[in-house]
């Protein structure tokens, strides 16, 4: 069965992450292209003066762009998305399995897409919601480069804190359950999440790199745009896979009942 | 006594290799998983596993700011 749960996970990552590109290609692209026109018109007087010097220096790497503007919005931009909800649906499918596991032979009458729905809504949360309200996305341009390794550490740290937390507080709530009721444990749990995920962005550094002059109203749709692509692909993940988990239900009961029926 | 005791069968478990091979396959997705999350949204960025090569951040960096990971 976990294979069967691997596989729909797998298909609802590829169908998210068409989806999803398709949305970011439509709303988030102009956001980019807009953003890297401002960081070439600031660049533009810096390149004049040392436009000898930068040539001199492309001759001697060889090195121009490496992949064009066209390839990377389009084919790079749509390989990655898709690349990206290929593991997310990889990683739903294991957490499916694992929480499947306890919780259906715990609660057998568990209905296996409310378990669907509430792990879609965690995942998000914990994976993308929370560290996106630590380190809020930026477009091109926004950002010293000299930081660019301190962000990506820290980013990492607090999606793996998120992550780990939101599992922790998941099992916690499942144990609590029984012996304090359901909403008291998941309350519980959620309280003792948020008080991790505080501290955690406490202890982190903050940055505020925006250039001066640069839009806001570019930096405004650009982050409003980057939640509702996470949105759209948490969402087309979560009904696929309930979809498949609906699909292999009847299945079982489907071979039940033939089981049944060849036994008379 | 000691021939009965040799020709006694031995009784070893039997390990439950269904149990073994779920348990490989979660984890082998879950590592597979993180290896592309790692190459999507942090290879090339602040580290890189070949060298001084862009290849890999300058063919995803849209994908990069599309889905909020942090960059130039």
């Amino acid at each position: 069965m976990e294979r069967k749960f691997i596989g729909a996970g797998l298909f609802a990552g590829l169908v998210a992450g068409i989806v999803s590109f398709v949305f970011a290609r439509i709303f988030i692209e102009p956001q980019v292209a807009k953003a890297i026109a401002f960081e070439e018109s600031q660049s533009k007087a810096e390149e004049m003066a040392h436009a000898a010097e930068h040539a001199a220096e492309q001759d001697h790497h060889g090195e121009v762009e490496v992949f064009s503007r066209t390839i990377q919005e389009n084919f790079g931009a749509g390989v990655g998305t898709v690349v990206f909800a290929l593991a997310m649906g990889a990683f739903f499918a294991v957490a499916f399995t694992v929480l499947w596991a306890y919780v259906g032979r715990r609660w057998p009458s568990t209905d296996p897409r409310a378990v669907v729905g509430a792990l879609g809504l965690l995942g998000f949360v914990a994976a993308f919601g929370v560290p996106f309200f630590v380190y809020p996305a930026n477009p091109p341009a926004v950002g010293d480069d000299a930081t660019i390794g301190e962000r990506s550490g820290s980013f990492l740290i607090i999606t793996l804190v998120s992550v780990i937390a939101m599992i922790i507080a998941v099992v916690v709530a499942l144990q609590l359950r029984d012996r304090i009721g359901g909403l008291a444990g998941a309350t519980i749990a959620g309280i003792g999440y948020l008080v991790v995920i505080g501290v955690a962005k406490e202890l982190l550094p903050e940055f505020h790199e925006v250039p001066a002059g640069f839009p806001a109203a570019v930096i405004g749709d650009f982050r409003v745009y980057a939640i509702a692509n996470q949105v759209v692909l948490w969402t087309v993940l979560t009904l696929v896979f309930a979809a498949a988990i609906s699909a292999f239900t009847r299945r079982t009961e489907q071979a039940a009942g033939d089981l049944v029926t060849a036994a008379r | 006594m000691t021939q009965v005791k040799a020709a006694a069968p031995r009784a070893l478990a039997v390990p439950d290799l269904s149990a073994l091979s779920a348990a490989l396959l979660l984890t082998a997705t879950v590592l597979i998983a993180a290896l592309a999350y790692y190459f999507l949204g942090y290879d090339q960025g602040a580290v890189s596993v070949f060298g001084s090569d862009t290849h890999v951040h300058e063919f995803v960096h849209d994908a990069r700011h599309f889905l909020g990971f942090p960059c130039h």
